[in-house]
């Protein structure tokens, strides 16, 4: 690969990114699901873990912390995402172009959510991704969050 | 130098400070100091004073002392001793000058958080905003931070 589609890789790897974000404050499961290869992975393990919490938090949304393939991940956005108002910004990406279809990547994060209750929470993280470049472009094959900070409950 | 190559050293700082980032929040010290050439300058006399604070205001809630820190090791050391607290750092808005295929400039618009400690309280100790003013030179091993002052335009503390 030389410097140009590198460098062409990393800015279509950012655009995929922020599509990932802006399906998911905008509510748009398929094209939530179509950010992620068909068998792609979206590991929410300690995505409610943080330093500043206790280690028995969990989920305040009582699904699935480990979903496997497209239609999974759509469902998580379906059925979490009618209830509540998020905003996801995601900064500062690291990312390595491994050859011309896999690259790896580790963004900053914050969200803020807003449930029905009227509680709203603010948290900061880390996303540690792979991505698969398939006939439709880039996609994310494996995406985990970790936590640097969450708003206690 | 061609037009990819410099968008290529674009990209390998930003990514150089995105580590710089992640290295401070996630209390890596020693990847934070190798994010610095080994005659690396952290300079923070500006760092805990803002245009909002009066002067008897500056004293910071958090270990890091409000000094010049020159070298690697030195930084490494002051690395260990700051980074006890639960904190936030994201850059912004970076202005990017390529000097040469070693020597660059850069400006960062910075927003920062600390909280207490472990089992913190909702209210963060500190948060602020700013600028850093970086020099980055390309040694064998990649682009590294030559020198960085931080300054501020705001800072809240609790």
């Amino acid at each position: 690969m030389d410097t140009c589609d590198r460098l062409l890789a990393i800015e279509e790897i950012k655009k995929l990114k922020a599509r990932y974000f802006r399906c998911v404050d905008t509510k748009d499961a398929e094209g939530y699901g179509n950010v992620f290869t068909p068998d792609g992975v979206l590991d929410l393990q300690i995505a409610y873990q943080a330093p500043n919490r206790s280690p028995s938090a969990g989920s305040p949304d009582n699904f699935s912390l480990v979903l496997k393939g497209r239609a999974q991940i759509a469902e998580l956005s379906r059925t979490r995402g009618g209830s509540r108002i998020s905003v996801h910004h995601g900064h500062m990406p690291e990312i390595d172009i491994e050859s011309e279809t896999r690259a790896t990547g580790i963004w900053s994060m914050e969200d803020i959510i807003w449930y029905p209750s009227g509680k709203r929470r603010k948290g900061y993280g880390h996303y540690h991704e792979i991505y698969e470049h398939l006939e439709t472009g880039w996609h994310i094959k494996y995406c985990k969050l970790t936590r640097l900070y969450l708003d206690p409950e | 130098m061609d037009k990819w190559d410099r968008l290529q050293i674009l990209e390998d700082i930003k990514r150089l400070k995105a580590r710089y980032f992640r290295m401070v929040d996630t209390h890596d010290a020693e990847g934070f100091a190798n994010v610095f050439t080994p005659d690396g300058v952290l300079d923070l006399r500006e760092a805990f004073t803002a245009p909002n604070m009066t002067e008897k205001a500056t004293d910071n809630p958090t270990p890091v002392r409000p000094i010049v820190i020159t070298g690697r090791d030195n930084i490494l050391a002051a690395a260990k001793k700051g980074m006890d607290r639960i904190s936030v750092h994201h850059g912004h808005m970076p202005e990017i000058d390529i000097q040469s295929e070693t020597h660059a400039t850069g400006i960062w618009s910075m927003e920062d958080i600390v909280w207490s400690g472990p089992g913190a309280k909702r209210a963060p100790k500190m948060h602020g905003y700013g600028h850093y003013h970086e020099v980055y030179e390309k040694l064998a091993d990649g682009w590294r931070i030559k020198s960085c002052k931080l300054t501020r335009l705001y800072l809240h503390l609790e």
